[in-house]
């Protein structure tokens, strides 16, 4: 940030919009700023601190939780709303976002759109099917989080867009989520992550998304997994198949901390984990 | 530019860099209880409250506290009238280098003003993020605990808890 001027602090999602809008490659929103005080970036001159535009809060409506885009983790892992929503797995994930003390300052918005391979909250909020609601001057449009990290998101938001929130589906009523990650230490980056959503019909799996993150650049549904799962009984046996499906389909980039094999061997141990914890849940809801 | 912002009670303007960190217009102004000891959000001793809450300063841009209320540990007792939490770190034996004490003790200020009566386990979560390279991670969370309760017998007794 060599060439950064000045800050500006907006009071509303409008006028954050209208200063981006107004100095086009040039202004960039701030968040957190946990990866923003590291980025090399020539062109910014100047951060829109979206600190005082609202965009905080974390509720649950008819159509699904909203996470407000400044919404920090901490919040969300602790937030009522996300427990009264059935959402363990959301909990998970955000309370795995770097340490205690980061997550005071992370937010949704900086973890999604900031996408990098150890982002806890991306890989859950595909799983679980959540939409993203964008805004710019020119207007409003939603993206499902599936879409927006098909490539690195900030490619996808156009100039001058904010991601304004997050919104997740209501847990179906017999559904059940979960997230696992695991690191050489409590610190470490993250060497694999799964997210899982599942929901029962009856005996059997109605139906299923399992997501892995930590392996690439961008996390991404194991779709043979998924339709190992699908119409089968929630038995281990099962959640074997849908390990070693896993294990089969999923790529895993070079990373100097763990071999392809063991990345990949470790992939199939979280996903038989977490479809453990996520059918329990789904289970319990049925209760 | 100028940032003006409350630090330790005292409202302040300082003259910093637009891409200067929390930490260096902190530690430039004067407040060394800041400290530097990783520089990338790893280890928790650059802590500061900012509106009450901890945040690793080396993380935060000088802008971003535009307007704010700071506390450093500079603002929470002297080596004249320590804070409950400072003294029980001491008596814990929970500081060598010292290097870590002043970003738990913020941490653990703010977990004390949420929950007077904390677990281990929630002392635990609020230490979260920092790290001791000297005493190991038990005689801090003596401390906070011991701490939590010496501020509440110092407020069943009407003294002004801090
Ligand atoms: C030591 C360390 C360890 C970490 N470990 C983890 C971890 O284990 N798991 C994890 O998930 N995260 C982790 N993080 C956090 C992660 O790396 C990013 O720093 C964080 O997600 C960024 O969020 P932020 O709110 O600070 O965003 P910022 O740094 O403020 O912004 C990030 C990017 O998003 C853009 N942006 C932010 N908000 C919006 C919006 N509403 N609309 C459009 N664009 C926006 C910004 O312009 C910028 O490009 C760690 C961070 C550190 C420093
Ligand atoms: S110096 Fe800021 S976290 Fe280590
Ligand atoms: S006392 Fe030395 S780092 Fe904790």
């Amino acid at each position: 940030m060599k060439n950064l001027a000045e800050f500006q602090y907006p009071e509303s999602v409008e006028a954050a919009l209208a200063l981006l809008a107004a100095s086009p490659g040039e202004a960039r929103p701030l968040a957190g700023g946990t990866s923003l005080v590291f980025a090399a970036d020539p062109r910014t001159r100047v951060l829109v601190d979206l600190s005082r535009v609202g965009l905080r809060s974390i509720t649950l409506a008819a159509d699904g939780l909203h996470l407000g885009a400044m919404a920090t983790a901490r919040a969300v892992g602790r937030a009522r709303a996300v427990a009264d929503a059935g959402l363990a797995g959301l909990a998970e994930a955000a309370a795995a976002c770097g340490s205690r003390l980061l997550q005071n300052q992370i937010t949704v918005g900086g973890n999604v759109v900031g996408l990098y391979p150890w982002s806890d909250l991306p890989p859950v909020l595909l799983a679980l099917g959540a939409v993203a609601r964008l805004r710019s001057a020119a207007g409003a449009r939603e993206m499902s989080v599936e879409d927006l990290v098909a490539r690195h998101p900030r490619r996808q938001l156009k100039p001058g867009e904010l991601m304004v929130e997050i919104v997740v589906p209501p847990a179906p009523r017999h559904g059940g989520s979960a997230f696992l990650t695991f690191g050489r230490t409590a610190v470490d980056y993250t060497l694999c992550d799964v997210a899982v959503a599942l929901e029962l019909g009856g005996d059997a799996i109605k139906a299923a998304r399992v997501v892995v993150g930590g392996l690439r650049l961008f996390p991404g549904r194991l779709c043979a997994a998924e339709s190992t799962l699908v119409g089968e009984q929630p038995v281990e046996a099962v959640f074997a198949a849908a390990a070693a499906a896993a294990m089969a389909e999923v790529q895993v980039a070079n990373d100097f901390r763990a071999s392809r094999e063991y990345r990949r061997e470790l992939c199939g141990v979280l996903v038989r984990r977490v479809l453990q914890v996520a059918a329990q849940r789904a289970a319990g809801r049925t209760a | 530019m100028k940032l003006t912002a409350t630090i330790n009670g005292v409202r302040r303007t300082l003259e910093v860099a637009p891409r200067a960190l929390l930490i260096d217009a902190l530690r430039d102004a004067g407040y060394t209880s800041v400290k530097r000891g990783c520089e990338t959000g790893d280890c928790g001793a650059c802590t500061v409250l900012v509106d009450g809450v901890p945040l690793a300063s080396c993380v935060v841009f000088a802008g971003q506290v535009e307007g704010r209320v700071l506390t450093t540990v500079e603002g929470l007792g002297t080596p004249d009238r320590p804070h409950p939490l400072m003294e029980a770190m001491v008596d814990a034996g929970a500081v060598q280098c010292g290097f870590c004490t002043p970003g738990m003790i913020l941490s653990a200020k703010a977990l004390l003003d949420e929950n007077p009566d904390p677990t281990a386990a929630d002392v635990k979560d609020a230490l979260d993020g920092h790290l001791c390279r000297c005493t190991g991670y038990v005689k801090q969370i003596e401390a906070v605990l011991d701490a939590a309760a010496r501020l509440r017998t110092r407020a069943a007794a009407g003294g002004g808890a801090r």
